[in-house]
């Protein structure tokens, strides 16, 4: 019963960010940090150069 | 079912026969002949399964749609293994709960890598060259995603859920569809998340990879119009390159 109880337990209250009007949870705001900066890394981090290249 | 009717031309040899092939005079019949002529006229094998990509793709920003559908596999495969036990296996084991998260955060990384692929896509304007399908069939699989990934939040049977699905509820009753797509319907938005929405991201996500096999990927903007990879790349049968 206690396993049972813990796995629905209740969680760490979310956290949120917030400006203004504007609200967000952290968790989705660090997807979105990490979604811009893969965007940005994608783009000027170098590629491995490949056995064959045309 | 129409019958059989035999070519016009004269019996043939072996490797004639065998050709896998159409020659381009050979005239067909039948509407499988058609397909067939008309499928390796559009996606002939070399194409459909490239040996090799022009040298631009080899740059991170060509990834993402890779990863998307790496994620989407593992949304199905962890989909697959939710739908083995049923809903309460998720709540009651541990490893339930387990391949419930995997299912969750694949998803989390499918919208991830589909949103930073659609960026890319938009700056390097990649419906250039004939491609307005491959970007209409990218944002229609990103429109169905959305529904599918928010019927899956419906699904969770947990109070959550229950709090979207009658907040969603005054949504879609104020677009006028709420008695027809009704979110507290458990067992309508079950079949929508399980069975009518993955077929349809399924379907289009592999017409949209085939439609870039068609049309090659797009060059880069500032690529100059007589760079060799651009033309062998659209006409690879014209070439003399025996891995093409």
């Amino acid at each position: 019963m206690q396993v049972l109880l813990s796995s629905v337990a209740a969680d760490a209250s979310t956290i949120y960010l917030g400006w203004g009007a504007f609200t967000i949870q952290l968790g989705n705001f660090i997807v979105i940090a990490v979604m811009l900066l893969l965007f940005v890394l994608a783009l000027v981090l170098p590629f491995p150069a490949g056995r064959k290249r045309k | 079912m129409t019958t059989v009717v035999p070519p016009p031309t004269t019996p043939a040899g072996p490797t004639e026969a065998n050709a896998p092939s159409a020659k381009p005079d050979e005239e067909f019949y039948t509407w499988t002949g058609k397909a067939r002529r008309w499928m390796l006229k559009t996606l002939p094998p070399k194409k459909l399964l490239p040996e090799t990509q022009p040298s631009y793709v080899a740059s991170w920003i060509y990834v993402f749609g890779m990863g998307a559908i790496a994620s989407l596999a593992v949304i199905i495969v962890s989909g697959v293994v939710l739908s083995l036990n049923g809903p309460s296996w998720w709540h009651l084991s541990s490893l339930g709960h387990f391949v419930n998260s995997m299912h969750l955060w694949s998803v989390e990384f499918f919208f991830l890598f589909m949103v930073v692929h659609l960026w890319g896509k938009f700056w390097m304007a990649a419906w250039r060259g004939g491609r307005l399908l491959t970007w209409i069939t990218g944002v229609v699989s990103f429109a169905v995603s959305i529904g599918a990934a928010f019927t899956g939040y419906l699904l969770q049977t947990n109070f959550e859920s229950e709090w979207i699905s009658f907040e969603a509820k005054d949504a879609l009753n104020a677009a006028g569809i709420g008695a027809w797509f009704n979110v507290a319907n458990v067992g309508q938005m079950f079949m929508w998340h399980i069975t009518l929405l993955p077929l349809a991201v399924a379907a289009i996500v592999a017409l949209h990879v085939l439609l870039v096999r068609v049309h090659g990927v797009v060059s880069p903007l500032d690529a100059a119009e007589t760079d060799t990879q651009l033309r062998d790349a659209a006409f690879p049968e014209l070439t003399d390159k025996a891995d093409r």
